[in-house]
């Protein structure tokens, strides 16, 4: 199945510092911790770990855990992780399912760092598991989606 | 008959069904709105009746198509529901990142 843009999510974010702190804001354990708002007991993040962490967002899923499976670390470049989207919103047995793949590219830009997150893989998620994620987040979602943005766009 | 399936059934398929530049092809025709035959969706000979007609099964096959006897021939059109439904589900997703990505940007600002 080749893999297109209605698979994948890209998102984009331009911070105004230079790109190693930025690199060390999302590769520092305890500074993503804060970000991300998860706590995690692992000293470190390093390529192939597979890091246990627990959300500290407050509402239903307070102190639920997840993992992820960090994949690649290229110093203040490339920062990526495999992991189950969202998958403190269901709490069932993950183990089987394929992962999708997340990916942090650091790039200069003028006045800062242009940080890209994409999220790969969509259509290989088990079909009950993006059923029952829809059903648990139709009431939040506001957001123009990348992916069929342009679809809907060329449709009209 | 594919209508009848459970939604949750066809998410899957749906993804798969749009990961293909033809069938995408097929279905921004269709989104223009008036419903097509495979004739027409053929036209300008960049496909084959044959390849639109299996492209359509598999459209059909995830809920993005239907199609509806009219005379002598179907005549096929969009399920926007199904669409929806996906991109509801991308939707949720990117708006998690975009909250992530303010978080770090409020975090290293702050502390530059």
């Amino acid at each position: 199945m080749p893999s297109s843009q209605t698979n994948q999510i890209e998102r984009k974010t331009m911070i105004r510092a230079p790109r190693s702190r930025v690199w060390q804001a999302i590769t520092d354990i305890r500074q993503f911790c804060q970000w991300f708002s998860t706590e995690s007991a692992e000293p470190a993040f390093r390529p192939g770990a597979h890091v246990r962490l627990i959300s500290t967002h407050q509402g239903p899923y307070y102190k639920m855990e997840f993992f992820i499976d960090i994949v690649e670390m290229a110093a203040e470049h490339t920062f990526s992780w495999r992991w189950h989207p969202a998958s403190v919103l269901t709490g069932e047995d993950l183990s089987k399912e394929p992962m999708t793949l997340v990916v942090f590219r650091l790039e200069d830009a003028e006045g800062g760092t242009l940080v890209t997150v994409t999220e790969s893989g969509f259509d290989q998620l088990f079909p009950s598991r993006i059923a029952k994620v829809l059903g648990e987040n139709e009431a939040g979602w506001k957001y123009q989606m990348a992916a069929l943005e342009r679809y809907f766009s060329d449709a009209k | 008959m594919t209508r009848s399936k459970a939604p949750e059934k066809t998410s899957a398929a749906l993804f798969a069904a749009l990961g293909d530049e033809t069938r995408l092809r097929i279905v921004l025709r269709l989104a223009q709105g008036q419903p097509a035959s495979i004739t027409e969706l053929s036209a300008g000979g960049e496909i084959t009746r044959q390849a639109v007609t299996k492209h359509l099964h598999v459209l059909e096959g995830a809920g993005l198509a239907r199609g509806a006897r009219l005379g002598r021939e179907r005549r096929w059109s969009l399920d926007r529901k199904q669409l929806e439904q996906a991109r509801a589900f991308l939707e949720g997703i990117s708006e998690r990142w975009d909250n992530a990505l303010a978080r770090l940007k409020t975090m290293v600002e702050e502390s530059v």
